[in-house]
Formats: structure tokens, sequence, C-alpha cells
């Protein structure tokens, strides 16, 4: 649609780590993003848990989202990776027209009505479109003490034939903002693991495995710290995670490197202790 | 041949759910939804730590519930019995 956009915070950002919220309106105020908070959003319906209980509630409340966004003139930024699978799945699925008509006839009853042009983005995806010369230019304190391993998280990449922000396999964005922020990315995952985020209120012994699972190569690999852009997978490695290797939100990384202090953006409310 | 796992996966997710099987993290995950508009929930240390941060109420307006609750009563949230 346009460069415009509706910041879309999603429920854990805002209500349990409101300061990866902060840095992220640190970086998309220094990066002069054009957005505006999305006065009326609900959850996005939450893709593992609530939309397999109900997929026809997930479509209809995420298409509100959308008709709303459209109404606007915005495009949506998703600070999460959860809410941006769900909001992209939901445009997909609004690709075709008579699913689209099925849902319109009862947004209307809102006074809303969804044309199918609007588009979600995450938010490293922003900061790729912003491009290596501008997070280079902005860099004013290269954040050359991190040694990071990357981990996209799985909505940020997969389903693969849904979400392109990067590669499933291999992925290399993260790695990229690493570099262009002054830090070294020493490990990218070539088939990024699942931190077990997901089940964690489902299976304690089996999500804390897969957490296990995924630190211990990031361990092996000479790493002093792991990027993430996906707040669930910041609240596995951060709180529930037992070796306290610690964790950096992508926007915490840039807002460093844009020159914001610790301070500024909350990073006291880290669990762990930053290299 | 052609048989995507994941999706397989999510397939039997809500074959399940639609037989009931929900586990309760899930179904406790809906009531909040149906009650707040979102799914974790806005406390005290919500409040506190937004004020520090000194970033804006977290609010979710009084017709933004009412259409929710319209979506809500329309598509019956899976058949989930939410009293």
């Amino acid at each position: 649609m346009n460069d415009k956009y509706f910041l879309f915070r999603g429920c854990l950002i805002p209500t349990r780590l409101p300061f990866l919220e902060r840095s992220s309106l640190y970086v998309l105020d220094k990066l002069k993003v054009d957005y505006e908070e999305m006065a009326g959003a609900t959850c996005c319906v939450e893709p593992i848990g609530l939309r397999s209980l109900a997929k026809d509630t997930w479509l209809m409340a995420t298409a509100r989202m959308l008709a709303m966004a459209e109404r606007s003139g915005r495009d949506i930024l998703s600070l999460c990776n959860g809410c941006y699978l769900s909001l992209e799945e939901s445009r997909q699925a609004l690709e075709d027209t008579p699913t689209r008509a099925e849902v319109n006839t009862f947004l209307g009853n809102m006074g809303l009505h969804y044309g199918g042009h609007v588009k979600v983005k995450h938010f490293a995806e922003i900061i790729k479109e912003a491009g290596e010369e501008k997070v280079r230019s902005l860099t004013t304190l290269p954040q050359d003490r991190f040694r990071f391993a990357t981990h996209p998280g799985c909505h940020m990449v997969r389903p693969s034939a849904k979400l392109k922000v990067d590669d499933s396999f291999a992925p290399k964005v993260l790695d990229e903002i690493a570099t262009w922020c002054g830090s070294e990315a020493v490990v990218g995952e070539k088939w990024p693991k699942c931190c077990g985020g997901g089940i964690a209120g489902v299976d304690e012994v089996v999500s804390t495995r897969m957490l296990e699972d995924a630190t211990s190569t990031f361990r092996m690999s000479g790493a002093n710290c792991i990027l993430t852009p996906c707040p669930f997978c910041f609240v596995q490695f951060d709180i529930r995670q037992k070796e306290g290797f610690p964790v950096l939100y992508l926007s915490e990384l840039l807002a460093l490197a844009f020159g914001a202090s610790p301070e500024q953006i909350g990073l006291k409310y880290h669990r762990t202790k930053l290299p | 041949m052609g048989v995507d796992p994941a999706e397989m996966i999510a397939l039997l997710r809500e074959e399940a759910a639609a037989r009931g099987n929900i586990p309760k993290h899930f179904s406790d995950e809906a009531r909040l939804f149906v009650r707040s508009g979102l799914s974790f929930p806005n406390t005290g240390m919500t409040k506190k730590l937004r004020k520090d941060l000194e970033l804006s109420d977290l609010t979710v307006p009084v017709e933004t519930m009412e259409q929710l609750m319209l979506i809500v009563r329309r598509t019956r949230l899976g058949g989930l019995k939410l009293e």
C-alpha cells in the first residue's frame, strides 16, 4: 500500500515486556518511520493456541484489523513473530475472493470492509528495507562487544511457503543487521530450532528440552549473546533458560547502536546479565 | 507426496480442539481474550512498567470489545464453553 504503518504491538510485549516496545519506538523514530499505534487492536488471535481452537474467530478478528488499517491508508507493522504469522496468514487467506466476500458481509455490521490491499510487515523487514547504508549512518555507538548467535524464531521464516522475511534455511537477515550495528554474528543457524515457547504452557518438560537443545548450539559457537526478533523466544531465553546465556531483542541492539542509553530502553529489566 | 508435515500437525491440532481436547492453558487464554481483548493479563505490574518507561496506559476501547463480542458470538470461538 504505502510507507505508513499501524504499529501492531501484540499482547506479550505491551503487557510483560514493555521495554521491548520502548526500544522499538526509539528505533522507528530514529529511522523516521511514519507509524501510529493501532487503537482498536485486539490480540491477533494467537496463532498456536487460540487459532487452533477457533479458526473462524481468528479469520474474522484479523480481517477486522486489516480492514481498519485499510480504512486508514496504513499497512501493519508487527513487533512480534506470532502476530506477524497470524496477520500475514489471514491476509493471504483473504486474497481468496469468496472468502473475503463472506467475511465482508459480517464486517459490514461494524461499518468495515476489507478490499485486500494491506501489507503486513515484520519489524526485521522494515530494518532490512531501511538498508545497510541507513543503519550504518545512524550507528553512533557500534556494538562491537557482542558476538551474536542469531535466532530468527520460527514465525519470521516458517511456514516458508507463506512467510518471506528471510530464507527458512540458512537465514541471514539478522546476521546482516547485527553486522551493520558493528557487532559480529558468529553463528547463523542453518535450520533454526524452535525455542519451545509455543508449548511452554502445555508441556513444560518438552518445552524446556527444546530450549536447552537450541541454546546448546549457541554455547558451542563462541557467541556471547543471542539476538532474536521474537518476544516469545526472548521470554524463553531471558526468563526460562537456566544457563544464563544473555539475549537481546532486535530493536534493543539497534537502539543501543543508534545511541540510546541502557536506562532509556529499560535494559535493567532483563533477567540475564548482558556482556 | 505433497503432504506438508507442519500443515498436518496444525490440522490434527484443530481436529483435536474441535473434539474438545483443549489444553487448559489455551482455554484459559481464550477466556482472557474474550474478557479483555488480550491473551496476556494487563496487570498492576504492566501499568507500573509502562509508567516507568514513559509509555501510555494499555487500554482496549469499549467499542473494540463490543466488536470483539460480535465476532465471538458469530463464530462461537470454536464452541468453547466460556462461562
